[in-house]
């Protein structure tokens, strides 16, 4: 009984931390490494359901304010538990700029490079392919 | 029997001690800021509060143009560390933690790194009296303050460490602190890009970015505005408003033209062919500068 009630206390407080940082913050500090050359600035959590027959893609959209003369780019990591491979574009206004899946080749590019010439509110959408459930997180860094 | 009910009991105790530590608070502040949202009106949800305070820039965007730009650092722009001891109330460590956080990541870019230790302990102390001590990891990040050669692993810890922040205290419905902090770090940036010493070459570019700033004073604005009930968001909230008024001949036009998609080395590059002109004259920086400095006095003092 005693060991019982010890094992039970202490996986609750381990385990309490650990199911959340898989799909979370865990996952922010694993695509630490992605940054290469450039410098983190924000961090975006994406976690969707999957999409439902009749239903519009399920999507989660974040503003960032660019600013001119500044290279960003924009990446980001899928937490390897959900079957959801992420898709992120760049929109200013409702102007789709990029995206990063071709469509055509059915080609995930790691990341987005965006040398920015307009300062100002940009949008960035993150979904996932096919509308699977995933987990993901979005980073947007600049170089140095 | 009885042996296993005082087991019981010494297992419950604990559970609670350790509840109790998790949520300690050990510089008590003196004010009763209701740090839930319960006082806040319901004109913004959490989500489009997590999403305006995402789009404030982070300061690690002011400080790496001032550095890249050839501004000379000024330590004596800094809040002094020990002002801490002044900030009694939620409210104040809430505006300070923001404007500590920028202060950290400017030591840092501009690699004065062994100076950035008390700084460091203010950001982890304020913090904890907010009681999310656990998004700094401050052994990790004092050791690598060490070396200038780890200073890109020191901002991914400190500004990965206030965004996971923010998200927790929007989650733990504590959002108006998280407003506050961000506001923080957001009036910290904007009083050393105003304050500075700049010349011809580099004048341009800074005015220029502080400019730009006008972009997110719709967000900011509705931020403060949601929490106005609260006499002291009020006061903060008027204050921005005279800031909005020293930006108001401050013009930025888009001039949008569709960009130009290339892949090189299998990454996607954009060749942006749009372009913003921004007007400012040097009186229109005078009285954002003034603005702000008045905001910042009153935030740190």
């Amino acid at each position: 009984m005693k060991n019982l009630l010890i094992i039970v206390f202490f996986s609750t407080v381990i385990f309490a931390g650990k199911l959340n940082a898989q799909c979370g913050d865990a996952l922010l500090d694993a695509c630490h490494s992605k940054l290469g050359e450039t410098r983190f600035l924000k961090s975006f959590p994406v976690q969707l359901e999957e999409q439902k027959p009749g239903t519009s893609l399920p999507v989660v959209r974040y503003s960032i304010v660019f600013n001119a003369g500044t290279t960003y780019r924009i990446f980001a990591c899928n937490a390897q538990e959900f079957p959801g491979k992420v898709i992120f574009s760049l929109n200013f206004q409702d102007k789709l700029l990029v995206t990063s899946f071709s469509i055509d080749s059915k080609t995930h590019f790691p990341h987005i490079d965006f040398p920015c010439n307009m300062s100002g509110l940009y949008h960035i959408d993150f979904y996932f392919e096919e509308g699977k459930k995933g987990c993901a997180v979005g980073v947007v860094s600049s170089s140095k | 029997m009885a042996n296993r009910k005082i087991f019981t009991l010494f297992v419950i105790l604990i559970a609670l001690l350790f509840t109790a530590c998790v949520n300690s608070n050990k510089n008590e502040a003196s004010d009763h800021l209701d740090d839930t949202d319960m006082i806040a009106s319901t004109k913004l949800t959490d989500e489009n509060i997590g999403e305006m305070i995402s789009s404030i820039p982070n300061p690690v965007e002011m400080s790496s143009l001032l550095q890249k730009s050839g501004v000379v650092y000024s330590q004596e722009l800094l809040n002094p560390a020990n002002n801490l001891s002044g900030y009694n109330t939620n409210f104040k460590k809430a505006l300070n933690l923001g404007v500590y956080g920028t202060d950290l990541v400017y030591m840092n870019i501009y690699d004065r790194t062994v100076a950035t230790l008390q700084y460091l302990r203010n950001v982890k102390d304020l913090a904890g009296d907010l009681r999310v001590g656990q998004f700094f990891d401050y052994e990790t990040l004092n050791r690598l303050s060490e070396s200038s050669k780890n200073i890109d692993s020191v901002l991914f810890i400190t500004n990965s460490g206030f965004d996971k922040m923010s998200r927790y205290l929007i989650d733990q419905k504590r959002s108006n602190i998280a407003v506050l902090i961000s506001y923080g770090t957001w009036i910290e940036s904007m009083y050393i890009a105003t304050n500075v010493q700049t010349i011809p070459p580099n004048k341009d570019i800074i005015y220029r970015r502080i400019a730009e700033q006008k972009v997110i004073l719709e967000n900011m604005t509705l931020l403060l505005n949601n929490y106005r009930k609260d006499p002291n968001f009020a006061d903060l909230f008027n204050d921005l408003l005279d800031l909005i008024k020293a930006f108001d001949n401050v013009k930025i036009q888009h001039i949008y033209i569709p960009p130009t998609i290339q892949e090189i080395n299998g990454s996607v590059v954009i060749i942006d062919n749009s372009r913003s002109e921004i007007f400012i004259t040097q009186e229109m920086v005078d009285e954002i500068a003034k603005k702000v400095s008045e905001i910042r006095t009153k935030i740190i003092s």
